[in-house]
């Protein structure tokens, strides 16, 4: 049994939310931001388990969870699926070890069937397992992963590590391993540079460096109890930094040259296809797609995983000035998109706007009034949601008078008598349950009854939906307690379900909840 | 009080007087003695100390069911404790407010945004839980965690907070933050699962620490520990429901590094209830399974003592439980088997069928399982009498 509670609305409005817009009264102040056009060029990154979109012409930037990448015209969606189970029954009839491993696996976007990339791992009979899949670097044609078991016996425990790089959406190595070759060349040619731990070939990783440049790597681990957690991995290829141009400035990593001045600061630089604009990733030396270009990655994990590193993305343009976008977490295998790439028409129902001061939370006023949350969460119940034209929403909330307010703006052409917005007010096991449609309201259960004393509502068509008004008395709430509400859209094709704020409380839905970010 | 610890304004020694007064028993609760108290010596020669001013921190780590969840029952004794021997920390807090009812005394948890809980019924399921049993997991960067770990009185009673998560091939980056002000960012990131800390001092005056993913992968935390450098601390570390073998779920090693983490001189168990009321307990099974519980924190923590609860007294379906005195006869023999201490708690209530005259006091709660505040609050102060006892008494 879990509780979500919303991210706002709690503890005498201290408030926090993205790009939140202050409201004063019933009418909302703020209408909902719309997905501008794009205006170009258009830019793609990875982050860990996102996707970034950039308009660099506007600087308008796109989130999705998730790796999303088109290949021959389709759309794919990737994650990191983590799967666990208890190993067999002990003899003495003691629950089993727990075992936990992750499996890569993929879906064309709109099928409801995922692939496994990787294989599943055996579940050993005795002792436990964990055997994770860690995305070291995603680029939308290709993936690079570690693949990190070990297996904790009765006698001891087992270690082994090993990198793969695959095509996608195949799941095909792109680079057909020959690491036996590999390591007696480099036993002929650099002998003291292959450590006597780690002499067991553990694949072959390619990684994409700053500027674009592909390196392979051959992964070396351990093959005895002593070392077996070691991890080394050899360059065969590292091809040297390019000097890119861009107008007056140039850059070489890591120094990048303008009239405005020299940075050295400047971790990656991708030049649009036109020469007209570049992106630079300002930060740290080793954040994202920079690696080390030594010959031996002393621990590939430690190279590439830095989580901490944060990063700033910057618009740069020829004959401009540099501007900032945003922040980045790691951000890597940066592409620019042809105009006509599928991707781009998946933007208004996959990917949020985010702004970019998304990752701060906005603290509201002392009116404690505010936008909440915008298209935080579908659930397409029995079709397919549409984008925001066919469902959306924003929640604002504030006080009037003696009142406490909450007006859900709902985006929804087709109007249906069955819509109506849930609200879920409070904790325990059973929160106060209303429901606001045209008719009114009503309690549909919980046991705080008395929340509910006094309460209004008000149900109002607007031109592309309606908006709900629940007035809660405030002399009656108290303290404000989390809220949870529920859109339930009803058409001719069937229901979806729009959430905001945390989830109510149920064990059937403990595994996830909306988020309350992305109004710009 | 010793001169190592730190002064302390007159208000705020005054506001949490205030605070232990509500909570401290108004007289000594008179039950049964320790079992074995000679199994208790290490922990109470090292009360003993604290009160002849030893700068040094004694720990109890009590795991349990929604007896010790709700921490009625283990707040009267903390706070007597704490007002004798001094004041170390609130001590182990879940991340945030992993189930609806999460609640103890002098503590303030909330969460914000996008969290997943695991360890509880429908989340993930794979061992990795901390010494609390349940983690959060989050990756959004505009969510938070915000912990609060004392009364009025708070900014006082911690001067470190030790934040515990798991290591992970996608673990992300992990900010911690006290009033707004960034103390430290964290890298929860590593080959291979393993139990994470953060040792983070805090701020003179903080009230408590917040904990915000800040991208780079999914950030999981198990919980924190909130610290003082002196006097006593008491994890409350109970899960509504909970069976003794729910232990036996965790990550033998990632429980062990937890529990070491938090270096208890003393381990309660209090289980029994669950397995009884369940209507289906093979007493030889649990038995079982409650060694292997006790192998693995003697494991663990080779040099904490160690005590075993029996269930407090309740009715199942208005009747006693048949098999109460078989757990309890397997529990102490258990106990003694593992030099672990021994406290009755049916005979602290009455014995068999005592609870109906505990609901008719409003001592116990309407299903004749729980116990009022006023109940907790009595049976804490017997546990705690019981415990002074074996202080006080010269070995």
């Amino acid at each position: 049994m879990r509780t979500l509670i919303l991210a706002v609305l709690q503890r005498a409005f201290g408030l926090a939310a993205c790009g939140g817009a202050l409201l004063l009264g019933l009418a909302p102040a703020a209408a909902r931001p719309a997905t501008e056009p794009l205006q170009g060029p258009i830019a793609l990154f990875y982050g860990p388990d996102e996707t970034h979109v950039v308009d660099v012409g506007t600087g308008a930037r796109y989130r999705a969870e998730g790796y999303i990448a088109s290949q021959a015209g389709q759309l794919w969606r990737y994650r990191v699926r983590v799967e666990a189970r208890e190993g067999p029954r002990r003899s003495d009839g003691l629950r089993g070890e727990p075992n936990r491993w992750s499996v890569f696996e993929g879906q064309a976007l709109g099928e409801a069937r995922w692939t496994p990339l990787v294989a599943e791992p055996m579940i050993p009979a005795l002792g436990r397992l964990t055997h994770e899949q860690r995305v070291v670097q995603f680029r939308g044609e290709s993936v690079s992963l570690l693949s990190l078991r070990r297996e904790i016996l009765p006698e001891r425990a087992l270690y082994h590590a090993e990198g793969q790089t695959l095509m996608l959406p195949s799941g095909q190595p792109m680079v057909a391993p020959d690491p036996g070759d590999a390591l007696r060349w480099l036993d002929a040619h650099l002998p003291g540079l292959v450590d006597p731990c780690v002499r067991r070939p553990a694949g072959r990783l390619s990684l994409e460096l700053a500027g674009g440049r592909m390196a392979d790597w051959l992964l070396l681990s351990g093959s005895e109890p002593r070392c077996d957690q070691e991890l080394r991995g050899l360059a065969l290829s590292v091809p040297p930094p390019a000097v890119q141009a861009l107008g007056a400035a140039q850059w070489a990593a890591p120094h990048f040259t303008s009239p405005e001045g020299n940075r050295d600061d400047v971790v990656d630089l991708r030049a649009s296809p036109d020469g007209q604009f570049a992106l630079l990733v300002a930060a740290e030396p080793g954040l994202g797609p920079v690696a080390p270009e030594r010959p031996v990655l002393l621990d590939p994990f430690e190279a590439t995983v830095r989580p901490c590193a944060q990063g700033t993305l910057w618009r740069w343009q020829a004959g401009g000035a540099i501007t900032q976008i945003g922040e980045t977490a790691g951000l890597t295998g940066a592409r620019w998109l042809s105009p006509d790439d599928p991707l781009l028409a998946w933007l208004s129902s996959e990917f949020l706007p985010l702004a970019a001061s998304c990752h701060r939370p906005v603290a509201l006023g002392q009116q404690g009034s505010g936008a909440l949350g915008h298209r935080c969460r579908i659930v397409a119940q029995t079709r397919q949601w549409g984008g925001p034209a066919d469902l959306d929403a924003e929640v604002f909330a504030g006080e009037n008078g003696s009142d406490f307010l909450v007006v859900v703006r709902v985006t929804d052409p087709e109007h249906q008598p069955g819509d109506k917005v849930r609200f879920w007010l409070g904790e325990g096991r059973k929160p106060l349950q209303l429901q606001v449609d045209p008719q009114g309201w009503r309690i549909l259960g919980g046991t705080e009854k008395g929340l509910a004393s006094g309460a209004r509502s008000s149900w109002k068509r607007t031109a592309d939906g309606y908006e709900a008004t629940l007035a809660l008395s405030r002399a009656s709430l108290g303290e404000t307690p989390p809220l949870t509400i529920r859109v339930e859209d009803e058409d001719s094709e069937g229901v979806a379900w729009l959430w905001a704020g945390g989830l109510p409380i149920d064990s059937q839905n403990s595994r996830a909840t909306p988020c309350v970010e992305g109004a710009r | 009080m010793s001169c190592a610890r730190p002064t302390r304004p007159l208000t705020s020694l005054l506001l949490g007087l205030g605070a232990l007064l509500l909570l401290a028993p108004a007289r000594a609760e008179i039950g049964p003695p320790i079992e074995h108290p000679e199994f208790l010596r290490r922990v109470a020669n090292r009360l003993q100390a604290l009160e002849g001013g030893a700068a040094q921190r004694v720990r109890i780590t009590h795991f349990g069911d929604s007896h010790i969840a709700a921490d009625l029952l283990t707040a009267p004794i903390r706070s007597g404790l704490q007002a004798r021997f001094g004041d170390g920390g609130r001590g182990f807090l879940l991340a945030g407010r992993p189930w609806a009812g999460y609640r103890q005394v002098s503590m303030r948890a909330e969460m914000a945004g996008l969290w997943r809980t695991d360890g509880l019924r429908g989340g993930l399921d794979d061992g990795w839980f901390g010494p609390g049993g349940c983690s959060s997991a989050g990756i959004d960067p505009t969510a938070r965690i915000e912990l609060e770990g004392g009364g009025n009185d708070a900014a006082q009673r911690f001067t470190q907070v030790d934040v515990h998560f798991l290591r992970q091939p996608s673990g992300g980056c992990l900010e911690v933050r006290a009033d707004g002000v960034a103390l430290a960012r964290v890298s929860t990131a590593g080959p291979w699962l393993e139990a994470g800390f953060a040792r983070v001092r805090t701020p003179e005056g903080a009230r408590g620490v917040s904990l915000h993913p800040m991208g780079g992968g999914e950030v999981r935390v198990f919980g924190a520990s909130f610290e003082g450098p002196v006097g006593v601390v008491w994890d409350a570390l109970g899960i509504n429901g909970a069976h003794a073998n729910r232990l036996l779920r965790a990550d033998a090693d990632g429980f062990a590094a937890g529990l070491s983490r938090l270096a208890p001189d003393l381990v309660v168990l209090s289980y029994g209830t669950n397995e009884l009321f369940s209507g289906d307990l093979d007493v030889a099974r649990n038995a079982a399974q409650m060694d292997e519980v006790l192998t693995r924190i003697r494991r663990a923590v080779p040099n904490a003592d160690c005590l075993l609860t029996g269930p407090p007294d309740f009715l199942r379906k208005g009747k006693p439980v048949p098999e109460t005195p078989a757990l309890y006869h397997a529990h102490r023999r258990l106990a003694e088997q593992h030099g672990c201490a021994f406290w009755d708690a049916q005979s602290a209530m009455g014995g068999p069928t005592s609870v109906k005259r505990w609901r008719r006091q409003g001592l116990a709660q309407r299903d004749y399982v729980h116990l009022t505040r006023d109940g907790y609050v009595r049976l804490g102060d017997m546990l705690l009498s019981a415990i002074l006892g074996v202080v006080d008494t010269p070995p």
